[in-house]
């Protein structure tokens, strides 16, 4: 088997988002509350609100040819038709019916295929580079080790409720390995002194907005190390990860802002040891067989084609691999999209070249391998008939545009439908004018949010709205000159803007500037170069002179439309991004209803019995539901809100014990028809509401309260294992009245953590007391003076492990 | 009543070095953020000021020019640069200050401030920096905000010389106190030379007054006279007085209407 095995329980996880699914589309389970369950399933609403896409993990780039005829009939039977690779190496499905949904799901587990993981706070799809064990540049092939790793990460509960998203990529090439650089966990194949596979290993990396390059973790790590570092990194997220935050919730905001490099590699270090002493069982890498179709023989007559077509089609699409005789074909997608017809004709001409013969590229096109060289007019003959952009310039190929507002929800222009305005208007100036450079990299995002990865790029846009007159209009950001160079990642650099109805003229402007730099250098010359030549101030000068005025309404309406839309452009149905809906977000559902209800309690004087009774039920159900979901328990009953309650709060002391008759009480009824009265327990449901309120308010960024000292995911996932508890890395001081007000600045330097503290106090008023939590080193050799030089006093203050709490009275 | 802190992590963080200054504080940088200061001109004076200013966090920063970069303003004139020219000076600096802090309101008036326009203008701001490379703009400034009661600063560059003084209308000096009417011949920098830095130093004291103004920290340069000579770095600092006969602040004044005076 050349794909990843599916972990046991999906048949159960399927079953009970089934469930979940019935219980919301009858209204008993919040959207909010569903939508983080969904997403983490690969589920996501549409931007039309109504259908749904499905993001099917194809791990390490691989997908068999009968896998991807099961999706392209799926396609058919319930989507739009269209099979759609993205630059995750993922397959989405669009348009999928609200009732249709779980059947997705099952028949694609029946072809060993999952979206689980495709969204949500979870480990995402773990890809490569499409040529891994293919390619004759490569140190080795790193598919095997990436597959091992997915079928160990599967299995791990707490891959599915991370603080944020997690991304992880293998690269089997040394030099061009710019993936490996933007993940947040990277690995690039290396070999040490004694010859031995194993990974260079970058951290923190990760486009979106704020991109940021990988830093390395690791000089080398063994092949089978890989799992401890992947363990440890996760059981840093855990503890450090800012789960409040989820907009700088990602490991680079931990590496780069929050921790620094050196206090994360210290932290990490502490992770990793005690994730080796834990001694987990090495990962089982089994070697795949790129050879096979070199010897075997293949029923099929070899055809020939003598066309000057043909010729070129090989030059710009076939590349030798390092097995003998045999070819990687790339079959370039207009916007990484098949027709479903297409798939079932390419999965009938792959038979007899067996299994293992289609990759997914990050560049949104799909890779026929292993085929031996005198089947390629064979192949030429079968693609020709597909849509595809095989017959057309590389160019074509390589410009990877996102589905923008066209089926995202956060998408604010649609990268697709101005890529069909580039080719046609590269068909039309470009056939007569130039011959369109091969060797660039074209990449469009509707938004910030980079999913094109447009930061990495040659060339690269995202979508933006400027406001001219009082009306919106769609333009680009322009950045240019991202990729590697000399073994490190440059980020692309802003250039300029252009309005997105003049984009084809301006990228048919810059191929045709670089084209003519081409011809006229010495030697081979790439689009870095061009750059460097003083291209970039030439690009921001076309962007300024020629691309930057915008036309009023009346002059030309056409500014005022996005390309593709027959409606005036806006920004109407621009969407939450929700792949991070997470745990905070349940919380808030039962935290906003039970502030309201107290509200009311307090106001509303007049209620009647029945109506002051159900407002209490839900008071105390809510109240009492709220912070389970931080202990990892989605109880489906009352009676289980109750009981799941006292074992985790009041047991523990978390909660004060007088509400322990009340919880009782409540646990005993089961409706409301045979259930006293509550009536009667007013006062003691407002302060337990209120108790509970404060008690999610003092919450911490890890999910622990005030006395706590372990996250209780991490332990949940070890005690699995029955592993040691680790040790506390935070811990508050015991016994102690509650502070009035608490602040984390583990991570926080110098001096910023003293501008927080002074932020705090000035909020609060004399004699009240805050708690923080400082590093140790400089923060704590410098905060408490400058509290007390201030005037205020420093109450107490205790190390524990790397840290100090320290309590602060206000003068 | 304890006041409620707004501001965010990201500004706790921007304005960090403004908060640990105990005469600052939380507090200060909260006066800041809602503080409203109109700058004039947005030359070899306007740039510091206005670029120090947005930088500080002040919430809102007027800026008033109505002239376009020249190649000969980029010697000291650092809100521009080289491919700015021919651009409006008040589009330029804008773009500057808007790319150097998102938190302020930059707010460009592309136009020669005169009797009709500039007391509409000031009554929207809490401070005004005169950084007008004229005599007629710095009395017609000084007149403006003595009667409509709005504090500000003067300043003036020359060679190698600076001269600022912050006025509180009604209460300290004004510039017309010291200096009745605009002199007969007077040299102005294109024709006398001015150092590029010297611009810079005094620029930066009208700005540093500005935000002691808003937070209330130290004492301001009132009712005194600062002048330096960057050539031989002696600073000077001349005690003024109030005058009773002052045409405009004085007990009977004479000019009462910006129309009649300045029109």
């Amino acid at each position: 088997m050349i794909h990843y095995a599916l972990p046991p329980s999906l048949e159960n996880e399927i079953f009970r988002f089934e469930q979940e699914f019935a219980e919301f589309r009858a209204g008993r389970l919040h959207e909010t509350a569903f939508t983080a369950k969904r997403v983490k399933m690969g589920v996501y609403l549409e931007r039309n609100r109504s259908t749904y896409m499905c993001r099917i993990r194809c791990s390490g780039n691989i997908i068999t040819p009968k896998q991807l005829a099961g999706i392209a009939s799926l396609a058919k039977i319930y989507g739009n038709g269209k099979v759609h690779v993205t630059t995750r190496a993922e397959v989405q499905l669009y348009r999928i019916e609200e009732q249709d949904v779980i059947s997705v799901l099952r028949k694609l587990k029946k072809i060993s295929l999952s979206c689980k993981g495709g969204g949500g706070n979870t480990v995402r799809n773990i890809i490569a580079n499409h040529d891994s064990g293919i390619s004759t540049e490569e140190v080795f092939d790193v598919q095997p080790c990436l597959l091992a790793l997915t079928e160990r990460l599967l299995k791990e509960s707490d891959s599915w409720e991370l603080p944020r998203k997690m991304k992880i990529a293998f690269c089997s090439l040394a030099v061009e390995a710019a993936f490996g650089f933007i993940q947040d966990v990277g690995f690039i194949a290396h070999l040490n002194a004694e010859g031995k596979q194993g990974f260079r290993v970058y951290i923190g990396g990760g486009l979106g907005a704020h991109p940021k390059v990988g830093v390395q973790l690791h000089e080398f790590v063994h092949q089978e190390e890989v799992y401890n570092v992947v363990r440890a990194v996760k059981n840093m997220f855990h503890l450090y990860g800012n789960r409040r935050n989820k907009h700088r919730n990602r490991i680079k905001f931990l590496l780069h802002d929050d921790l620094g490099t050196s206090a994360f590699r210290t932290y990490y270090r502490q992770e990793l040891n005690k994730v080796l002493e834990h001694r987990y069982e090495k990962l089982d890498i089994a070697a795949i067989d790129n050879s096979e179709n070199a010897e075997r023989n293949i029923v099929l007559a070899p055809e020939s084609e003598n066309l000057d077509d043909f010729r070129t089609w090989k030059k710009r699409h076939v590349v030798r691999q390092r097995q003998k005789g045999l070819c990687q074909i790339k079959l370039a997608l207009f916007s990484g999209n098949l027709s479903a017809e297409d798939c079932s004709a390419l999965e009938k001409f792959l038979r007899p070249f067996g299994e293992n013969t289609l990759r997914f590229g990050t560049d949104q096109n799909l890779y026929l391998i292993n085929i031996p060289e005198k089947f390629l007019a064979n192949v030429y003959k079968e693609i020709l008939g597909y849509s595809t952009l095989s017959d057309r310039p590389m160019l074509y190929g390589n410009l990877v545009a996102c589905a923008g507002s066209q089926g995202c929800q956060v998408g604010l222009t649609a990268p697709q439908a101005v890529s069909e305005a580039v080719f046609k208007y590269l068909d039309t100036v470009a056939a007569a004018d130039f011959c369109p450079p091969n060797d660039i990299m074209i990449r469009i995002s509707g938004c910030p949010n980079a999913c094109t990865n447009h930061w990495i790029a040659d060339l690269g846009f995202y979508g933006k709205v400027r406001r001219v007159e009082g009306h919106l209009i769609p333009t680009y950001n322009v950045v240019g000159n991202g990729g590697m160079y000399r073994g490190t990642l440059r980020i692309a650099e802003k250039a300029g803007w252009v309005h997105a109805y003049d984009l084809p003229r301006f990228i048919t402007e810059v191929m045709r500037r670089y084209a003519h730099f081409k011809e006229h250098s010495e030697g081979i010359v790439n689009f870095h170069d061009y750059w460097r030549s003083g291209a970039r101030d030439i690009i921001t000068e076309l962007c300024t002179s020629g691309y930057n005025y915008i036309p009023t309404f009346a002059e030309d309406k056409n500014y005022y439309f996005d390309h593709g839309a027959d409606q005036l452009f806006s920004l109407k149905g621009v969407g939450h991004e929700e792949c991070s809906a997470g745990v905070y977000d349940i919380i808030d559902v039962d935290n906003k209803i039970v502030r309201k209800n107290l509200l009311r309690l307090v106001a509303e004087k007049d209620l009647d019995d029945n109506s002051l009774d159900t407002l209490l039920r839900s008071t105390l159900f809510h109240a009492a539901q709220m912070l389970l979901v931080t202990r990892g328990e989605e109880p489906k009953t009352a009676t289980e809100v109750y009981s799941l309650f006292t074992q985790h709060f009041l047991d523990t002391g978390l909660v004060a014990d007088v509400h322990r008759p009340l919880i009782a009480l409540a646990g005993q009824s089961q409706t409301q028809d045979e259930a006293e009265s509550l009536c009667g327990q007013k006062k003691q449901i407002i302060a337990f509401g209120e108790e509970l309120t404060a008690l999610y308010k003092n919450m911490d960024n890890t999910m622990r309260f005030p006395g706590e000292h372990e996250n209780m995911m991490i332990k949940a996932a070890n005690q699995k294992d029955e592993s040691p508890v680790p040790p506390a890395v935070h811990a508050s001081i015991p016994n102690r009245n509650r502070p009035d007000r608490f602040k984390d600045l583990s991570g926080v330097k110098c001096p910023v953590n003293f501008a927080q503290i002074k932020v705090q106090l000035f909020a609060m008023s004399s004699g009240e007391t805050l708690e923080v939590i400082l590093d140790d080193g400089a923060p704590i050799d410098n905060v408490p003076i400058s509290v007390t030089s201030e005037g205020h006093s420093v109450l107490c203050q205790e190390k524990s492990g790397e840290q100090w709490t320290v309590l602060i009275q206000k003068a | 009543m304890v006041q409620m802190v707004q501001l965010t992590d990201k500004q706790q963080e921007r304005y960090s070095r403004h908060i640990l200054l105990q005469e600052v504080g939380a507090e200060g940088q909260e006066k800041l953020l809602n503080a409203k200061v109109l700058v004039v001109g947005t030359g070899g004076l306007g740039s510091p000021n206005s670029l120090y200013l947005t930088a500080a966090g002040v919430g809102t920063v007027g800026i008033v020019d109505a002239d376009v970069v020249d190649v000969s303003n980029l010697q000291r004139q650092i809100a521009h640069s080289t491919n700015d020219l021919d651009r409006a000076k008040v589009e330029s600096a804008a773009e500057k200050m808007r790319a150097l802090n998102p938190d302020v309101e930059v707010r460009p008036y592309r136009l020669y401030l005169d009797a009709s326009n500039i007391d509409e203008i000031i009554r929207e701001y809490d401070f005004v920096i005169d950084g007008s490379d004229n005599f007629a703009t710095k009395f017609l400034v000084n007149d403006a905000c003595v009667l409509a009661g709005i504090p500000f600063s003067h300043g003036g560059i020359l060679r190698f010389n600076g001269q600022t003084m912050t006025v509180l209308p009604g209460q300290t000096a004004c510039y017309r106190c010291s200096f009745r009417e605009p002199p007969p011949n007077p040299v102005g920098c294109s024709r006398a030379g001015i150092l590029g830095a010297v611009a810079g130093m005094l620029g930066t004291i009208q700005a540093a007054e500005a935000l002691k103004f808003i937070t209330g920290a130290g004492t301001l340069l009132t009712d005194a006279l600062l002048t330096f000579d960057a050539a031989t770095m002696n600073f000077r600092r001349v005690p003024l007085k109030r005058r009773s006969d002052c045409p405009v602040c004085g007990e009977n004044p004479t000019i009462s209407s910006l129309e009649e005076h300045h029109g």
